[in-house]
C-alpha cells in the first residue's frame, strides 16, 4: 500500500502536482520561446512587469538562471498559512489545491524566502488533520461529504484505512480463511450489469 | 503551451477506475511524439542561428525540460497501464474478457502473453516436482476440503480423481480446496459460511 502514497518517477500524482500553475514574472528578458512572446506582448503596453501563470516544472527551469520571480500560490501564502495553523480541520483542502501536500513539498524545495515556513505548515497540517481523517475512515458509514474535503494523499490514506477496517471487521465476525470472489471480477460484473440496464 | 497533450492523456487514465483499462490512445501518443520531434528540431535551429557563447540558454533549457517531461509522462502512461494489466493477470487469470482485450494495443497484448509465459515457467521451477501454483492459497488454508454452493449452472467439472461432477445452481458440494479456489475467485462458486 505504501507504493501508492510515495511519489516516484512514474507517479501520476507527482506529475499532476508539478503541473499546478504559479503566478510569476520575469526579471530578465527571455528570447526564442514562442508561446511566451505572445503572452507577454499583449500586456506590455500598459504594465511594467506583466504577471503570467506557468506550471511548476517550467518555473524550475527558469530558476536555474534566476530569471524569474514568484510568490507562493494562494494555498500557501501568509493568510492561508495562518488559517491552517489556527485550525487545519475546517479547511476544504481539495478545493484549495488538489495535490496540497505534494505540490507544497515541491514548492518548499525551491529557493524562496518562505520555503521554510511552508514546510513547517505542511507537516503541522498533516499531523493536525490525520487524526480526523482516521476517525472518519473508521467510524462513519456515509463519508462522502467528509471524503470530498480531503487532498489526494489523504484520500489514499483514507481508502486504505477503510479497507483495513473492513478486513478487521470481517475477521472478527467471520474468522479468517474465507475464500471470496476476486474484487476485480465483482466490479467487472457490476459494470456489465449496469451497462445492460442502460441499454434496455 | 508545451506538454498539454500528454497531460490530457494522463488525465484520461486518472479519470478511469483503477481496475479498468481505457482504450489505448494511439493518436494522442503520436501527437506527443511529434511534439517532441518539433522541440528537438527547434533546439537545433536555435543553436545553429546563434553564435557560440551567445545562446539563449533559457529557451534551450525549457525545450529540453519539455522533452524530458513528455518522455516521463508517456512512460508513465504505459507503465500505469501495464501495472493494471499485471494486476488483472493475478485477479482474473490468463484469459482476459474480450472488452478488456479490445482496449489494449498490439504490444500490450504481446507483453501480457510474455508475462503469462514467464509466470508459468517460474512457477514450474519452484516447489516440488510439479511446481508451485502461486495463485492458489492466497489466504492461509484451514482444511483440505471445503463446502461450496454453485451460483450458476456451470455444467461439467472434472475432479482430480477423474469423476465428473455436474454443477447446478444452488446445490452444495464438498470439493478439494485447490479445485474450488479458482472457481470461487471467478464467481462460479461461493464458499458456504458456517
Amino acid at each position: 500500500m505504501y507504493r501508492h502514497v510515495k511519489p516516484h518517477y512514474f507517479s501520476i500524482d507527482a506529475i499532476m502536482a508539478a503541473q499546478e500553475k504559479i503566478a510569476c514574472r520575469f526579471t530578465k528578458k527571455i528570447e526564442c520561446v514562442g508561446f511566451l512572446d505572445s503572452l507577454i506582448s499583449e500586456k506590455e503596453d500598459g504594465e511594467s512587469d506583466p504577471k503570467i501563470e506557468l506550471p511548476f516544472w517550467m518555473i524550475k527551469v527558469f530558476l536555474i538562471e534566476k530569471s524569474i520571480q514568484f510568490d507562493m500560490p494562494k494555498a500557501y501564502n501568509e493568510i492561508y498559512r495562518g488559517v491552517l495553523t489556527a485550525d487545519a480541520n475546517v479547511v476544504d483542502l481539495f478545493k484549495l489545491c488538489k495535490h496540497f501536500y505534494l505540490f507544497g513539498k515541491f514548492l518548499s524545495q525551491l529557493e524562496h524566502r518562505e520555503a521554510y515556513e511552508v514546510r513547517r505548515v505542511l507537516i503541522q497540517t498533516f499531523v493536525d488533520r490525520f487524526k480526523q481523517t482516521m476517525d472518519w475512515a473508521q467510524n462513519i458509514d456515509d463519508n462522502q461529504p467528509c471524503f470530498n474535503r480531503l487532498d489526494c494523499l489523504e484520500r489514499k490514506i483514507f481508502n486504505d484505512a477503510r479497507v483495513a477496517q473492513q478486513q478487521l471487521n470481517t475477521y472478527l465476525t467471520e474468522g479468517s480463511g474465507q475464500m471470496e470472489i476476486a474484487a476485480m471480477i465483482l466490479n467487472y460484473r457490476k459494470r456489465k450489469m449496469h451497462e445492460n440496464c442502460v441499454k434496455e | 503551451m508545451y506538454c498539454d497533450k500528454v497531460i490530457e492523456l494522463l488525465k484520461e487514465l486518472e479519470r478511469s477506475r483503477e481496475d479498468t483499462i481505457p482504450p489505448y490512445n494511439n493518436d494522442g501518443i503520436n501527437q506527443v511524439l511529434s511534439e517532441m520531434k518539433t522541440l528537438d528540431t527547434e533546439i537545433i535551429d536555435i543553436v545553429r542561428k546563434n553564435e557560440k557563447g551567445n545562446w539563449p540558454t533559457n529557451a534551450i533549457r525549457l525545450r529540453r525540460a519539455a522533452i524530458e517531461r513528455n518522455k516521463r509522462c508517456l512512460m508513465t502512461y504505459i507503465w500505469t497501464r501495464l501495472q493494471r494489466l499485471k494486476e488483472m493477470r493475478w485477479e482474473i487469470g490468463a484469459i482476459l474478457p474480450s472488452d478488456v482485450r479490445q482496449n489494449l494495443s498490439q504490444s500490450e497484448i504481446e507483453w501480457f502473453n510474455n508475462y503469462c509465459k514467464s509466470l508459468v515457467s517460474y512457477m514450474k521451477t519452484i516447489g516440488s516436482d510439479t511446481g508451485l501454483n502461486l495463485i492458489e492459497d492466497t489466504k492461509p488454508p484451514k482444511s483440505l476440503y471445503t463446502e461450496v454452493r454453485s451460483l450458476v449452472d456451470a455444467g461439467k467439472l472434472e475432479l482430480e480423481s477423474g469423476e465428473v461432477l455436474i454443477l447446478r445452481k444452488n446445490s452444495q458440494y464438498m470439493l478439494s480446496r485447490s479445485q474450488a479456489e479458482p472457481l470461487i475467485r471467478q464467481g462460479v462458486l461461493e464458499q458456504v459460511k458456517h
